[in-house]
């Protein structure tokens, strides 16, 4: 499923619950049902949609997602969205709809939530499912789980033992959810030579709890040749393992005109809001304030703005 | 000849923030400039067309009006008198509202005093000053990482979840974390109210670069180079991970309108499906942090759908006259923990006070335990309101407006639902 397809087959959900949300749970009538264009004949309580195999994905999950509420802590209901999940030989775009009745319940749910067991058994064979929504999906659930086993398997995978089960992006940024220092050497080695800028700034995001790596950081946020994205990124796990180098660092970028606008600016917001006040000195007080004068771009412009309004307060 | 006016028991500025709930005030002859009788003063709005309004009564229980007409005793005791902000017209600045006192004989202005009529807005709808002063004191509050915020933060995980979650006070609990949260903003900045996501319509100007940021294809939030969210960390994550699955730009979440959340039914165990949905459905509407309950503060927006969710909570009791905190439509679990009368989970039975503003620790956080620990220690007070107790009972939770009492008010109220 595309970003697209997901999104449309979610409204297509929300719009048909409420024909679910007032019938009876169970039981009902059989009558004629017009799902779409087609009259079919169909037993019509939710549990009974859901269940049916003929009836469209989008009227199944909104079926599902009209009980939820009130049978969030029914042993039947719930055992029917972690079958529905796991079963293979469902439709994709309903699996996925059910997933995130799960991740719903699991807000509301003691049921549920007394089943982590149950779910996490459930979602593993997902990660290796043809469809990339579902691996998607299964893969960052069972990571906010800090699953050992979906954690091995992302390390596997970035240390090139195993294919990605996502987007390299991705991959990495799902390790996040449980990072350890034994990540860390595989994280530098993506921040110094991953091939698109955005899986350098996923990595450097994880290397901001990792000592070992401010010399690093410093070199990405000094680096004029790497992505700005990626640069704003280093600063900040710069900023936070060493806050008394990145002031001074800072500082350079802002008074060097040939900088990138966004860096200087992001740099002077740092300043700005964390820095200590002895960094606010009078040679950049000055030379900010003289900036405030000049036509710059609007990133730039507004962090001077900021700053000078901060120290005239 | 001079008056003083002190509001909410105090005559320092830090005082003189209202909500539409009457706020108790005085007012007495500073000067009575050799006055022997008392003195006739009116009391208004200095100007009625900019900022904050506010109306005034001498009796909390009778609605404001525009002016309130005294008599002050030469010998300088003081009047008492209620004053509040006329509903719908909030402050959008700090102390753009003010009080002044006219001796009604001559016209003379007696005294002016500032105050703000503090409320919390619709996100979506702030002026950019509004919103630049919340994203400040945010940022602020988190400091890199290093700021109170982990105290927050460290309130709402997953061995915490049965204290706020799956029963009855869910609601309550939210409302202690978010007003705790909300009177440490003002510390910072005293004119921040906490903001509410709207969730069931559109709101882009929440999710963009110069506010809550806007997330890339992989989810990771991006921010402008101005806004000091672009440093927010929390545990060891640098950075903001949230993927909406609806477009933010034109689309609302995937939840229940608000109509339709109204409707779930007059009585509280009916209302409070709302936890499931719009409260989860908003949740996972993204994916990354904001859809798991262990990891969801850690997005900034947490606070703002919670916000949402309350004030929902709120025009479900206005709408519903949900006040009276013995009535068993208003909460139906009466009693308390430990005792004869329990009927749910410590913690959410009417009586028991809540964790972790009680103080109470266990040891596995399971269904019938509470969590090894308690950060943070007792409910942040407030300089204006002496409600909710530092560490409340769900009961407390219930009358934030004081509308059966004015002990109870606590000092927040929304745009959109009146007094």
């Amino acid at each position: 499923m595309s970003n697209d397809d997901r999104r449309n087959f979610e409204k297509a959900v929300r719009a048909a619950v409420p024909k679910y949300s007032e019938t009876p749970t169970k039981g009902g009538l059989e009558s004629l049902v017009t799902f779409g264009a087609e009259a079919v004949a169909v037993e019509t309580s939710p549990l009974a949609v859901a269940r049916n195999r003929n009836a469209p994905p989008a009227e199944r999950a909104a079926a599902l997602h009209a009980l939820a509420p009130r049978q969030r802590n029914d042993e039947e209901f719930v055992q029917l969205l972690l079958k529905l999940a796991g079963d293979s030989s469902e439709p994709p775009e309903l699996r996925s709809g059910v997933l995130r009745i799960l991740r719903q319940l699991r807000f509301s749910s003691v049921l549920l939530n007394q089943k982590r067991a149950q779910l996490i058994e459930t979602l593993r064979p997902i990660i290796d499912d043809p469809d990339p929504t579902l691996r998607q999906d299964a893969l960052e659930m069972l990571a906010q789980e800090k699953d050992e086993y979906v954690q091995r398997r992302l390390l596997e995978s970035l240390t090139g033992q195993a294919p990605l089960p996502a987007a390299l992006e991705k991959t990495v940024q799902l390790l996040g959810y449980d990072i350890h220092a034994e990540h860390f050497p595989v994280l530098r080695d993506i921040a110094k030579n991953a091939p698109t800028a955005t899986a350098r700034r996923e990595a450097v995001r994880l290397l901001a709890s990792d000592p070992q790596s401010i010399q690093l950081l410093r070199e990405i946020f000094h680096d004029k040749n790497e992505d700005q994205e990626v640069r704003r990124a280093s600063a900040n796990g710069y900023l936070s393992l060493d806050p008394a180098g990145f002031e001074q660092e800072a500082k350079k970028i802002v008074l060097d005109p040939a900088e990138d606008g966004d860096v200087r600016a992001a740099s002077l917001s740092a300043l700005t809001h964390f820095a200590h006040p002895s960094t606010r000195d009078e040679e950049l007080n000055g030379y900010v304030e003289a900036l405030g004068k000049r036509d710059l771009p609007k990133p730039l412009e507004d962090a001077v703005r900021t700053y000078n309004r901060r120290q005239s307060s | 000849m001079k008056t003083d006016v002190a509001i909410n028991g105090g005559t320092s500025s830090t005082s003189n923030y209202l909500t539409w709930s009457p706020s108790p005030g005085e007012i007495w002859l500073s000067n009575a400039a050799g006055a022997t009788a008392p003195v006739k003063v009116i009391l208004r709005n200095q100007r009625t067309n900019v900022g904050g309004q506010v109306v005034f009564t001498t009796n909390s229980a009778v609605a404001g009006t525009d002016e309130l007409r005294l008599d002050l005793p030469p010998d300088g005791t003081r009047v008492p008198f209620y004053v509040a902000g006329k509903y719908p017209l909030a402050s959008k600045a700090d102390k753009d509202a003010a009080v002044e006192v006219i001796e009604s004989a001559t016209g003379t202005q007696l005294s002016l005093t500032q105050l703000m009529v503090r409320i919390r807005k619709d996100a979506n709808l702030l002026t950019p000053s509004e919103r630049d002063l919340f994203i400040s004191a945010f940022a602020t509050l988190n400091n890199r990482g290093t700021g109170r915020f982990s105290i927050f933060r460290d309130m709402h995980r997953g061995i915490s979840y049965y204290e706020a979650h799956g029963f009855p006070g869910f609601l309550a609990w939210h409302r202690a974390y978010l007003l705790d949260l909300e009177r440490e903003l003002q510390d910072i900045e005293a004119s921040v109210a906490l903001p509410y996501w709207r969730f069931d319509v559109p709101a882009p100007k929440i999710f963009h670069k110069d506010f809550l940021g806007e997330s890339d294809t992989f989810g990771t939030v991006a921010f402008s180079a101005n806004n000091p969210i672009q440093y927010w960390r929390t545990d060891t994550s640098d950075g903001i991970t949230r993927d909406p699955l609806f477009d933010p730009l034109t689309d609302p979440a995937f939840v229940l309108s608000e109509s339709g959340t109204l409707a779930y039914g007059a009585m509280y165990a009916d209302f409070e499906k709302m936890e499931g949905d719009p409260h989860g459905n908003a949740h996972t509407s993204f994916t990354g942090w904001l859809d798991d309950p262990a990891t969801s503060p850690k997005d900034p927006v947490f606070f703002l759908l919670h916000c949402n969710v309350d004030r929902l909570w709120a025009k479900w009791q206005l709408a519903n006259a949900r006040f009276d905190v013995t009535n068993i439509a208003t909460y139906p679990h009466q009693g308390k923990a430990g005792t004869p009368s329990q009927t749910t989970r410590i913690g959410h039975n009417r009586l028991d006070t809540m964790w972790p503003w009680n103080g109470v620790k266990g040891t596995t956080g399971g269904i019938s335990d509470r969590p090894p620990d308690a950060p943070g220690g007792g409910l942040a007070p407030s300089v204006i309101v002496a409600a909710p107790a530092a560490s409340p009972t769900v009961g407390e939770m219930i009358d934030w407006q004081g509308k059966l009492t004015t002990a109870t008010r606590m000092g927040f109220d929304y745009d959109d639902v009146r007094f």
